[in-house]
């Protein structure tokens, strides 16, 4: 199975789910997460199953394209349902067979991992899963978003695509992954790994930067002021995608990161509230 | 006589929560068996990880009576002239719900009383299960909870069935939008079900032949034995710790045991790294042959048969990509040596706190030079500084960035490459629970008295369960490796090198967890206070004194002993400013010989068990002496020269800290 039909394998599968399937988020995230399409509809009372794949790009796992396992961006592929199903567990699991993947011939387990994400102020009890020892996918049911409790629990499950599709392929170098049959991963990818790399991690400019994060956050809160939350949300990512970058660049001290992560958090908070205050579900 | 099952099925519940939830399932049931006062002989709790089995044996029909005792009117009021019940006996009887013959008169300080005895219960145990299952489903408590559904009840992880059995008939009730039934699920893969259960003595084989292995201690055990079984098979012993076993324990329903093998080429890695590898990433059990690591591991997996062969090569591509960025990161680490790494460390900034590590380093070097001073260690001064140049550089290698937990051990393991013996293995050790080496045990004690002070300095001070910095751990083993190693060094002065902003708070800290620790070495409790209570921060000259007491305690002599300390002190202790004792205001033989004795006390006795045998003749001259002598004279002059002596007397038990603590206790 190549890498592109992985992809659409599964976008099939939830789709007939009844998720929507919506396209990535157009911006920088480092997470299928961040993405409005997870963030705000897991606020509030509604009903919400959607499914999209969400590069994401974590700078500081950048690898200059030498590493065969690790990358700066990567492809995730998001689902979120809301309420989450009482049988939600056993709706994955036929998602994996969908790939091919036979339950009965491979160590299929749920192992503990609660994930948090700081700068948006969220956090969910969940597992890893785990594919005869190895992790493909993040299953997290939210308890807090942007700093609030839900109303209503969402499950996220969040297949790592790159990991599951070596699995199928049996390769050990994600570059060699066959994207179809003729084109691989690193024909379409390798060179934005290697750039990307140097510019995370070698070439970053302080100053800029920094200039950079002032004016989204000072333009976030103007939006937040005329209460267009969407539009001060997008300016909230790019808040914290400048920060993985200052962070990556080994640009922050230990409290200053501290500071940035409490700056982008401020600002999620603030979409969060006024998101579900202009639903008039602010409790 | 019947049987009660009640199962809670749940989404996989994390490891970490066994074995406590066990015991807590245990505890609660009794406690509410005894609340509701219902019968029973004996409880079993089983556990895997989707499922909290109870099962209730040998539980009576109905509830145990209750008699409750009212007082009602007195009874001259109760009863006529002909001794029948009057109105407002009879009114009292109606409003307890009982009958007349439930009163009985009873005399009490203030004359006599009609007392109903009313009895309560009776209800059939059947009714009360129901309640009692939802009672104890949410008493469980979990270091984390999470929600899941409409009525937003918290758990571990979210509850999907419960099966409530009373022999053959089911209890109903409902928790978390779930309503109890007689189903229950097999293994997630092999057996899912839903599978009936018609009646509780069904439930174990059902399970057992549905690739569930319900009990853990028998999970558990069936795993320790495959494990090496398997490993025998090759010739190999298995690497596996209570803690491991435990954890893989939780990680399955049906162990099946499978072996893999990695390529010889990593055994060029360090091992610490490859165990700490498959241990804490994989939960695999390393194994080793003729004492080194042998190039294969064992899985305990939830599946096997057919699976096998996949679940082989999945995890064997697996650990080789983890093993293959090991290689690649010691291969980078090693080509900048240590030493060169040490300027780097101005780099990196310390969290919750001010500064550098290289500000650490040297603050530490205040620190360990004192130590050095103070036991007398200068040969191997110059070895342990540069031990402690290195001991942080690790932080900077690939190796520690990616797994942090092996910090101090890979400084060892590279420093290894072009250090001496007693400078590496300072460094391998210096974070271990048990460090093997004086150099390790002393940079320890550095790094554990600048990290308690220094955080202690910016407020981070540790409360309820708020210990984000693992202070308490790291006080506790400062005191142990204080106390174990009798290394006999005032603590005060090295608050004062770090310029320690509350003495007093921190020495508090530090006594607390000193309090544990002589608990631990099996002091008991009122000796412990006693060792406290000397005017000292040496963590060593504590523990001695403890020890000393704990051996003194066993004999016929020390409870006098400790009577007579504790008169002079009681005596004495509220009376302040007194001359110094006159022997010229002497009136009594008694008085004379206590002087003497005092005078002629050998000034320096280090040993605390020689002055006990020495001391023990005041025993009998203090009980003379209280005979004889009236202290409480209305003379000042005698009296303030009594007290004086007597206080005098009292010093001399000084170094056994605070006798009066023993004393409460005999």
């Amino acid at each position: 199975m190549t890498f592109q039909e992985v992809i659409l394998k599964l976008l099939d599968f939830w789709q007939e789910q009844n998720c929507i399937i919506t396209q990535p988020y157009d911006m920088e995230v480092g997470a299928g997460t961040m993405s409005p399409d997870t963030f705000f509809r897991a606020l509030g009372k509604e009903r919400w199953n959607v499914a999209y794949v969400q590069p994401s790009r974590r700078p500081a796992d950048g690898r200059f394209g030498e590493n065969p396992n690790r990358l700066g961006k990567y492809y995730q592929l998001q689902v979120i349902l809301k309420p989450a199903p009482s049988n939600v567990q056993d709706i994955y699991i036929e998602s994996l067979k969908a790939l091919g993947i036979d339950p009965l011939l491979h160590d299929i387990r749920f192992v503990e991992d609660n994930w948090e994400s700081p700068t948006l102020g969220a956090w969910g009890l969940g597992w890893e899963v785990w594919l005869d020892g190895m992790e493909i996918t993040q299953f997290t049911y939210f308890q807090q978003m942007g700093g609030l409790p839900v109303d209503v629990v969402s499950a996220e499950i969040t297949y790592g695509l790159e990991r599951i599709a070596m699995y199928v392929q049996e390769k050990d170098n994600v570059f060699d992954l066959l994207w179809n049959n003729d084109i691989t991963y690193g024909d379409v990818r390798f060179q934005e790994e290697v750039e990307f790399s140097k510019y995370a991690l070698l070439n970053g400019d302080n100053r800029t930067l920094r200039d950079f994060f002032d004016d989204c956050e000072r333009e976030a809160n103007r939006l937040l002021g005329l209460k267009l939350v969407l539009p001060a949300y997008d300016h909230t990512l790019k808040c914290s995608h400048i920060f993985n970058l200052l962070d990556a660049g080994g640009m922050l001290s230990y409290t200053e990161r501290v500071s940035y992560i409490g700056r982008v958090r401020a600002l999620a908070r603030e979409c969060a509230r006024l998101y579900l205050e202009m639903k008039g579900e602010l409790v | 006589m019947r049987t009660f099952l009640l199962e809670i099925g749940t989404e996989e519940l994390p490891a970490g929560i066994f074995p406590n939830i066990i015991e807590q399932i245990e505890d609660k049931t009794k406690n509410l068996l005894d609340r509701y006062r219902i019968d029973y002989k004996d409880i079993e709790v089983f556990a895997t990880p989707r499922r909290l089995v109870l099962f209730i044996y040998g539980l009576e029909d109905i509830q145990r009576d209750e008699i409750k005792k009212v007082k009602g009117p007195p009874k001259n009021v109760s009863l006529d002239s002909n001794g029948h019940p009057t109105k407002a006996l009879l009114g009292f009887v109606e409003r307890q719900g009982c009958s007349i013959e439930d009163i009985k008169f009873e005399t009490t300080s203030q004359g006599e009383y009609a007392f109903a005895y009313i009895r309560t219960g009776g209800r059939p145990v059947r009714d009360l299960l129901g309640q009692l299952s939802k009672e104890l489903i949410s008493s469980l408590e979990f270091q984390r909870n999470m929600y899941w559904e409409d009525t937003k009840f918290l758990f571990s992880r979210p509850i999907r069935w419960l099966l409530s059995l009373l022999d053959d008939e089911v209890i109903s009730f409902e928790l978390a939008g779930v309503k109890s039934d007689r189903y229950t699920y097999g293994h997630r893969f092999l057996a899912p079900g839903p599978l009936e259960i018609k009646a509780v003595e069904d439930y174990k084989d059902t399970l057992r032949s549905s690739f569930v292995m319900f009990d853990h201690r028998e999970r558990r055990d069936y795993i320790l034995k495959e494990v090496e079984k398997r490993a025998y098979e090759i010739q190999a012993k298995p690497i596996l710790t209570e803690d491991l076993l435990n954890e893989v324990t939780f990680l399955v329903e049906f162990p099946f045991i499978i072996l893999g093998e990695f390529s010889r080429e990593f055994l060029e890695i360090p091992r610490e790294i490859l165990t700490t590898v498959m241990i804490h990433h994989q939960r695999y059990i390393p194994l080793e042959k003729d004492g080194s690591l042998y190039n294969g591991f064992i899985i305990v997996s939830n599946m096997g048969d057919k699976a096998e062969e996949n679940i082989r090569r999945g995890n064997e591509r697996v650990i080789s990509a983890r093993f293959s960025d090991a290689k690649f990161f010691y291969k980078r680490d090693t080509s900048i040596p240590l030493k060169d790494r040490i300027k780097d460390l101005e780099k990196i900034s310390l969290p919750g706190e001010e500064g550098t590590l290289k500000d650490k380093v040297e603050r530490m070097r205040l620190v360990l030079n004192y130590l050095i001073d103070a036991l007398r260690l200068y040969d191997i001064k110059d070895d342990l500084n540069t031990a402690l140049d290195l001991c942080e550089t690790d932080r900077t290698t690939e190796m520690v960035k990616e797994f942090p937990e092996l910090h101090g051990i890979m400084g060892g393991i590279y420093a290894r490459l072009n250090e001496k013996e007693e400078v590496w293995k300072s460094i391998y050790y210096h974070e271990s629970e048990n460090p093997q080496v004086l150099g390790a045990k002393l940079l320890a004690i550095s790094e554990k008295m600048y990290d308690i002070v220094s955080h202690f300095n910016e407020g981070y001070i540790p409360s309820g369960s708020q210990d984000p910095y693992g202070l308490r751990k790291s006080a506790y083993t400062l005191v142990s490796l204080l106390g174990d190693n009798d290394i006999d060094v005032e603590l005060g002065p090295i608050m004062d090198i770090l310029e320690c902003k509350d003495k007093n708070e921190v020495w508090n800290f530090l006594t607390q967890r000193l309090y544990a620790y002589l608990l631990n070495r099996g002091i008991k409790r009122d000796l412990v206070e006693s060792a406290l209570g000397l005017d000292t921060t040496s963590v060593a000259k504590i523990t001695n004194t403890a020890l000393t007491l704990q051996k003194l305690s066993i004999k016929d002599s020390f409870p006098l002993f400790i009577t007579s300390a504790v008169r002079c002190y009681r005596i004495t202790k509220d009376v302040e400013d007194l001359p110094a004792c006159d022997p010229s205001y002497f009136q009594i033989e008694d008085e004379e010989n206590l002087y003497r004795f005092i005078k002629d006390f050998p000034k320096d006795m280090s040993s605390l068990e020689e002055r006990y045998e020495t001391l023990l003749p005041l025993v009998e001259m203090l009980d003379r002496f209280f005979k004889n002598v009236f202290v409480m004279v209305d003379d000042e002059k005698i009296r303030n020269n009594r007290l004086s002596l007597l206080k005098e007397t009292y010093r001399l038990f000084a170094p056994f800290g605070d006798l009066t603590k023993v004393e409460e206790r005999l």
